[in-house]
């Protein structure tokens, strides 16, 4: 497999604390892949990933990009947080112009991008993300699930190559969060992005990721495919995280061993899906 | 949290009309009201009021409430002006007068007259500010700083400023609430020391505030400078540019006349 971008022996503690935020941890991130970081708040997932655009640099260990380790120079840093791309959970701290379209364009002057072309890409991301009508529109008459909206298109106009998500559907209702979840479909189709999501959620992470990363008190306990984390049930017990619902449910229906052969499902529909299948098959057998 | 007089600007009519006409208007008309005659002012404040309720799309209501301030304020700066006391019979024509003791105090004609004429101006040159402040929103007129030179030090810190203006009373209110709503009493004593926590925890939010901010800002790549796209969709108005000529004609006949 392809790593975009790994952490070796990483420690970070934050300055008059006494406990490491982040514990010699090792982590590959795939790249490609839409990868799941878990674990309860407070766990290091935020601290993490201001390491992994460069925020903050280890105590003790290393960063790699592509296998080259970070340098922290003020050129490589600004290359470095156009390819890495952040959304924070709370969209108030990164909105920073007044109105939709100017915060949109806002990471693209960072990037050095000319006026007129800035113009034509913040027209099309505009487009793109149904943000049309918003668009003179003042960034503080808009609801919270519009700023993550808005967040996440300023983010995705440079085009990043790994897309660090913090909490994205933090506060979000049911249909907001389906929408977030649909757009960052869409762009993964479209654009590859390697994504990143810290979460709580394991059904969310269980459905959406590829990868999924444990973390606990600052250190990564697990990392690898949805599959494989989740059946280590000790641990996740241990650690209070829990099981996915439909993983707890698929082996119930496993270990009756009447599916065995079925490919796991990770959505509701795909398990409506497998049933349906199998019982058609089986009844052709029997018929 | 909104503020009436920004949400006004973001929502007015005359929105779409490039904001340099608007500010050329407003500020041109205030210049000459503060050369003019009252007969001028008071057309000036009749014609503004057409331009903020009738053009611009503004409720009747609240320019009232606006304008009932500032007249409210005016108002009780006048009695200074009329009112005079002096040891002395008054030696000019006066409307009325009483004496206590040895002082007498009146009312002249021409403190009157004084007192009307600031009125009036003042009155016509707060509704010329409010068409700007009604009908222009901050970010245009900030765009406008930019394009006529202002350092970008100084539009940078008017960006953030007027931005954390929201995020400030947001969280004043948030703050507000939850201590009601954790049973917050009654009476002068509890509404200090209340009054107390909440400054407190405004600071130490602030400060988180900030933090965050900055490292929001790093991750979107600030190198020092905000530069945003600058929005270009106006378009100058021929109808309104007719108005305000014929009309700021007009006035400069109407003052030419009043001075023969």
């Amino acid at each position: 497999m392809a790593w975009l971008v790994e952490m070796e022996e990483v420690s970070y503690t934050y300055p008059g604390s006494a406990d490491p935020a982040l514990d010699r941890v090792t982590l590959r991130i795939p790249r490609g892949k839409r990868c799941a970081l878990l674990g309860h708040n407070g766990c290091g997932k935020s601290t993490l990933f201001l390491h992994l655009n460069g925020i903050y640099r280890p105590d003790c260990g290393r960063v790699k990009w592509g296998g080259e380790v970070y340098t922290y120079g003020r050129t490589y840093l600004a290359e470095l947080r156009k390819k890495v791309g952040l959304v924070f959970q709370d969209p108030e701290q990164q909105l920073i112009a007044s109105t939709v379209m100017e915060d949109i364009s806002y990471g693209l002057y960072n990037a050095g991008v000319s006026n007129a072309e800035a113009a034509q890409r913040v027209e099309a991301a505009l487009i793109r993300f149904g943000l049309e009508e918003l668009r003179e529109r003042p960034v503080h008459h808009l609801s919270l699930g519009q700023k993550k909206q808005i967040a996440l298109a300023g983010v995705m106009i440079l085009r990043p190559e790994l897309l660090l998500l913090d909490e994205p559907t933090a506060y979000l209702d049911p249909l907001h969060t389906k929408l977030l979840l649909k757009e960052l479909e869409t762009i993964y189709q479209e654009e590859g992005t390697t994504m990143l999501m810290a979460t709580h959620d394991i059904d969310l992470a269980y459905e959406w990721a590829d990868w999924i990363f444990i973390m606990h008190k600052g250190r990564l306990l697990l990392e690898g495919p949805p599959e494989y984390v989740f059946a280590r049930r000790d641990v996740m017990e241990e650690i209070g995280l829990g099981i996915p619902l439909l993983f707890d449910v698929w082996e119930a229906l496993a270990s009756s061993s009447f599916l065995g052969s079925l490919k796991r499902p990770h959505t509701v529909a795909d398990l409506r899906y497998q049933l349906k299948k199998y019982l058609v098959e089986n009844k052709r057998k029997m018929g | 949290m909104k503020i009436q007089l920004d949400t006004l600007a973001y929502m007015n009519r005359l929105r779409h009309i490039s904001p340099a006409q608007k500010l050329w208007f407003g500020f041109g008309l205030l210049c000459f009201v503060l050369l003019a005659h009252t007969s001028v002012h008071v057309t000036v404040l009749v014609w503004m009021s057409v331009w903020i309720i009738g053009y611009a799309g503004i409720s009747a209501r609240a320019y009232a409430g606006m304008m009932g301030a500032v007249a409210l304020f005016l108002l009780f700066g006048l009695p200074p002006l009329v009112l005079e006391i002096s040891s002395f019979p008054p030696g000019e024509p006066m409307l009325f007068q009483f004496s206590i003791v040895s002082w007498h105090v009146y009312a002249s004609e021409e403190g009157v007259k004084a007192a009307g004429v600031l009125l009036f101006r003042s009155l016509a040159s707060v509704s010329c500010l409010y068409f700007i402040l009604l009908t222009v929103p901050f970010t245009e007129m900030l765009a406008i700083l930019r394009r006529i030179g202002i350092p970008s030090l100084v539009t940078d810190l008017l960006l953030v400023m007027y931005r954390f203006i929201f995020v400030f009373l947001e969280t004043v209110e948030q703050l507000w609430i939850a201590q009601q709503a954790r049973g917050g009493g009654h009476g002068f004593k509890w509404k200090m020391r209340n009054a107390g926590w909440l400054v407190t925890r405004l600071f130490t939010r602030t400060m988180q505030r900030y933090q965050q901010l900055s490292i929001g800002l790093t991750a979107r790549g600030f190198d020092g400078e905000l530069r945003v796209i600058s929005v270009g969709t106006f378009s100058i108005s021929k109808r309104y540019a007719f108005e305000s000529v014929i009309g700021f004609i007009g006035l400069v006949l109407l003052e030419w006349w009043m001075r023969r």
